[in-house]
């Protein structure tokens, strides 16, 4: 098994697992935001720049570029920096890049708390902004009743658009125009048609999507996060309940430890059940392997 | 004139778009000859090889060593994409080529394929070359009825079959895994290597993308050999290379020149210096993504990759941009910016946001109405862009506007201080109207060091 | 009325997809062929080559944004192109967008109002040998001066007025 150093903490780790992994596996925190573990890496938003020493020819050589931790594999004898000035300020700069036209309205995003922009923000961003211009902003589209899609927040990281396309098999969303005007959006502007559409929330990493259900009525940090399940439900969906004073506010997906989920759940658990008598709470959640959850979703005919 | 053209000799020919024509002179006897005598494959890789033939695209990668990465022991189809979408500023000399000479690319492309057992290949047009694209298309359909392209090629048993495909004004899909996806149809945006297209690119086949200029001297070389390629050029940088020369010169045209070739010589006899007698005052050597060179710097080096290099640019896809004395390079800059502003795909962060910002600061200065510490802003958005995204479109940007700040700051300088051209005396863009009396700082803002804001996060704990 | 290609256009679009090993690749065959018959790419036309081609719109559409030479609106008789990158901007292209605003009030970005001309600002069009450029449809106009511009378009407005008689 191959064995790397990362920031001088050194691990072995299968082979053919990427740095992101390994630098995982050795407790290191790396940022990310295109990258989910559902998809390949795409490899666009840069945020896990680091920087890579890799053996050629019995000698330790620097890679002249930066290399993006979620797609490089590992090799024997790597030795990777994720905190060195270089990385630091390569991924200041990419904060200040998703920034630039962010319209940093926290205060009344429902995002806010449990938003990766806001936490990377705080850890890795610059402490001032060089920006003098206008803030781009996008016409308003809209996904239907149940999905709220605030476009300027958006970082342009595409997960919704191959969570639609790889798992709720909908081709309705897509990327249009390009460069810096680039928005994602649908041809025709209706609701996601899926009966899963609702986990698009849960993969947006961002404000960009959210609840419209609970929109404006509790801040993220003041629910309480319960796992239960539905016995109605039909596809056995495992949620998670958002519950202040006894009201559910919302339903998510469970997430494990970096923010991912562990698996879909219905629109109809999402949206319809706000009622406490029509859920069972479990006492833990049972930790089976994230893959296995993955494949219960149905297929396109079941939606 | 002294130079004539050597490998691309057919461009001078008249009515060479025609088979008969091209036959006459010697056209696919090279691939009569490989499928007669059964050269095998590797020994074609082998050929152009010992050649030392590189990519004429921008990137001068061996070509030779790309096709022996083809893996064999597959059995996906493999594929072969010719890169005709030419859309680098200040670069048309496939368009010369496609337009004047189109049966020598079609039979390089049929010896290429077979190097690497390739089945079908597509040339890839940009959109708005119709009227080679129509040229191209007559020739295939000749070649084809001359059983050259099929099945069963000249009853040799090998089947290929040649297809054209056409862009639609995206300068990104000129990078080879951006050319990909837009033969898929999607957006045409850069994948992150690796995988290599060598190893998974068409419809994650195998696949070979190459410039068409390459590919049109795959011919010539195997009917000379490799020792013929090299008695031109360095011992890294061989044969001949196509230059295209654009702006203020008095015979603007596509020239063949030996690597290695004097540039001043190059400069005074063939393109007959500056028009209308003014004098030189830069030149972009390699097309608009690299860096500008001064007068002194350009006289200074040689026509090949590495002498290029050395004096501070790149050759890239041999596309020379020359301006007079009378050229403002404020203008210029917001050009260059202008252009990659519209071209970013949008699919990374820096290249997205950055380039759009890049542009906004120069129209700042092209208004007079910049802060006094723009300049520090723009290098430090430079910084931010270069070397951090997928491919390098991100850097192309940097390379030409950075070299013109960096070697003429006098000329920038004056723009923000005074708010108009030192060449031409006035603002090129009115001012916004919306901007308050006391818009301008006094003082320049002094923005933190990077190095006062860095924090060891080895030592905070992780929240993930 | 939803825009169709004619039968003949149909087949060979249909003909284009056997060259690929998915009919996707034939996203941008299939645009040029609308763009062909009618000079623009619009949602409808969007919309006909989805069915066309049996892929879902979305695909399409992300194609036609990101691609700028298809235009998304009518674009009149003659689309006129002029190039106003680098070696055209050096060597006198802003002067001739100048002539064409001034001179014939054939304004960026609009459909005149006889509908014949429609004027925007491209990206380097790849013959900057012979700059400045200009791309009228499909034909390209090399090596201009303000003269041959005048003449190109007085030339335009008569072979379009005799078009009008047959």
């Amino acid at each position: 098994m191959p064995k790397v150093t990362i920031d001088g903490i050194e691990v072995e780790v299968t082979d053919g697992l990427t740095i992101l992994w390994a630098a995982r596996k050795a407790g290191v925190e790396i940022p990310t935001y295109c990258y989910y573990p559902w998809f390949p890496p795409q490899g666009s938003c840069r945020i896990c720049l680091v920087e890579v020493e890799a053996m050629m020819r019995g000698e330790l050589v620097k890679m002249p570029k930066l290399q993006i931790a979620c797609a490089t594999p590992i090799s024997d004898g790597m030795v990777i920096h994720t905190n060195n000035e270089t990385v630091v300020k390569a991924r200041r700069a990419v904060m200040e890049m998703l920034l630039l036209h962010h319209p940093l309205d926290c205060p009344v995003c429902d995002q806010a708390g449990e938003c990766d922009l806001q936490d990377y923000g705080y850890k890795y961003g610059w402490p001032v902004g060089h920006n003098s211009h206008e803030r781009r902003t996008y016409k308003k589209t809209d996904y239907g009743e149940k999905i709220a899609k605030e476009m300027n927040r958006c970082i342009h990281c595409r997960r919704c658009i191959r969570l639609s396309e790889e798992y709720l098999k909908v081709h309705h969303i897509g990327a249009l125009n390009r460069g810096d005007h680039l928005e994602i959006g649908s041809y025709v502007e209706a609701e996601v048609p899926s009966e899963w559409a609702g986990n698009l929330i849960d993969v947006c990493p961002v404000g960009c999507l959210t609840d419209k259900k609970m929109r404006f009525s509790i801040r993220a940090w003041d629910l309480d996060h319960v796992p239960a399940y539905r016995p109605d439900c039909k596809h056995g969906c495992k949620c998670l309940l958002g519950i202040s004073k006894g009201k559910i506010y919302r339903v998510t997906a469970r997430f494990d430890k970096y923010h991912v989920m562990k698996s879909l759940i219905c629109d109809e658990c999402r949206f319809e059940h706000k009622n406490m008598d029509d859920w069972v709470i479990e006492e833990d959640d049972i930790n089976t392997p994230l893959k296995k959850k993955i494949m219960k979703v149905p297929e396109t005919d079941d939606a | 004139m002294a130079l004539e053209k050597i490998v691309f000799k057919g461009i001078d020919i008249p009515g060479n778009t025609d088979l008969k024509v091209y036959e006459e002179h010697g056209g696919y006897e090279q691939w009569k000859k490989i499928l007669k005598d059964k050269i095998t494959p590797e020994e074609v890789i082998e050929i152009v090889k010992k050649s030392g033939l590189r990519g004429r695209g921008g990137a001068g990668f061996p070509t030779g060593l790309k096709w022996s990465f083809v893996p064999q022991n597959t059995k996906k189809e493999k594929y072969l994409l010719c890169n005709c979408d030419e859309s680098e500023p200040g670069t048309f000399k496939d368009r010369e080529i496609i337009e004047k000479s189109p049966h020598q690319l079609i039979e390089g492309m049929l010896i290429a394929a077979y190097a690497f057992q390739g089945g079908v290949s597509y040339i890839y047009f940009r959109g708005e070359f119709v009227k080679g694209w129509k040229i191209c298309e007559a020739a295939l359909a000749q070649a084809r009825e001359a059983g050259y392209i099929g099945e069963n090629i000249l009853g040799s048993g090998w089947n290929h079959q040649v297809w054209t495909h056409r862009g639609a004004g995206a300068y990104i899909c000129g990078e080879e895994t951006a050319l990909i996806n837009s033969m898929e149809g999607k957006r045409g945006e850069p994948r992150i290597k690796p995988p290599f297209p060598a190893v998974e690119g068409f419809y994650k086949s195998p696949t070979i993308v190459n410039n068409v200029e390459t590919l049109t001297a795959v011919p010539k070389i195997l009917e000379n050999g490799p020792e013929w390629y090299h008695q031109w050029g360095t011992e890294r940088s061989t044969g001949t290379k196509l230059w295209s020369c654009c702006g203020h010169i008095s015979n603007p045209g596509v020239y063949e020149v030996p690597m290695g070739y004097s540039m001043k010589k190059f400069f005074e006899e063939e393109l007959g210096g500056v028009w209308k007698d003014r004098a030189l005052k830069a030149v972009i050597p390699g097309g608009s993504s690299t860096p500008a060179m001064t007068p002194e710097e350009f006289f200074a080096c040689k026509m090949d990759y590495e002498s290029i290099a050395e004096h501070g640019s790149m050759l890239g896809s041999g596309g020379m941009i020359v301006m007079d004395d009378q050229t403002c390079l404020v203008e210029v800059a917001e050009v260059l910016a202008q252009f990659y502003h519209h071209e970013s795909c949008g699919q990374c962060t820096p290249c997205r946001e950055g380039t759009g910002w890049v542009h906004r600061i120069i129209q700042d200065i092209e208004r007079g109405q910049a802060q006094p510490d723009v300049k520090n802003v723009l290098f430090t958005v430079f910084d931010e862009i270069f070397g951090n995204t997928i491919c390098p479109l991100g850097d192309s940007i940097v390379m030409p506007i950075k070299s013109l700040m960096d070697k003429w700051p006098e000329e920038f300088d004056y723009y923000i201080k005074e708010g108009k051209s030192k060449i031409t005396g006035k603002a090129r863009r009115p001012k916004k109207k919306e901007m308050p009396d006391n818009w301008r700082r006094e003082k320049p803002f002094n923005y933190p060091k990077t190095e006062d804001y860095y924090t060891d996060f080895s030592k905070t704990a992780h929240s993930n | 009325m939803a825009f169709e290609l004619t039968k003949e256009k149909q087949e060979l679009v249909k003909e284009v997809i056997t060259h690929y090993p998915d009919p996707r690749s034939a996203i941008l065959p299939a645009m040029h062929i609308v763009m062909d018959e009618r000079g623009w790419v619009g949602d409808d036309g969007c919309q006909h080559v989805a069915e066309l081609l049996e892929v879902p719109i979305i695909y399409v559409y992300e194609a036609l944004s990101f691609y700028t030479y298809f235009p998304k609106h009518p674009v009149g008789k003659y689309h006129i192109q002029v190039c106003h990158n680098i070696a055209c901007n050096l060597r006198g292209s802003e002067e001739l967008i100048e002539h064409l605003v001034n001179k014939h009030g054939i304004i960026e970005n609009a459909l005149t109002d006889d509908g014949l001309f429609y004027f925007n600002r491209v990206e380097c069009l790849g013959a900057c040998g012979n700059a400045p450029v200009m791309q009228v449809n499909d034909e390209y106009y090399e090596d201009l001066t303000l003269e041959e511009v005048d003449k190109l378009i007085e030339g335009f407005k008569k072979s379009s007025g005799n078009g009008k008689n047959n």
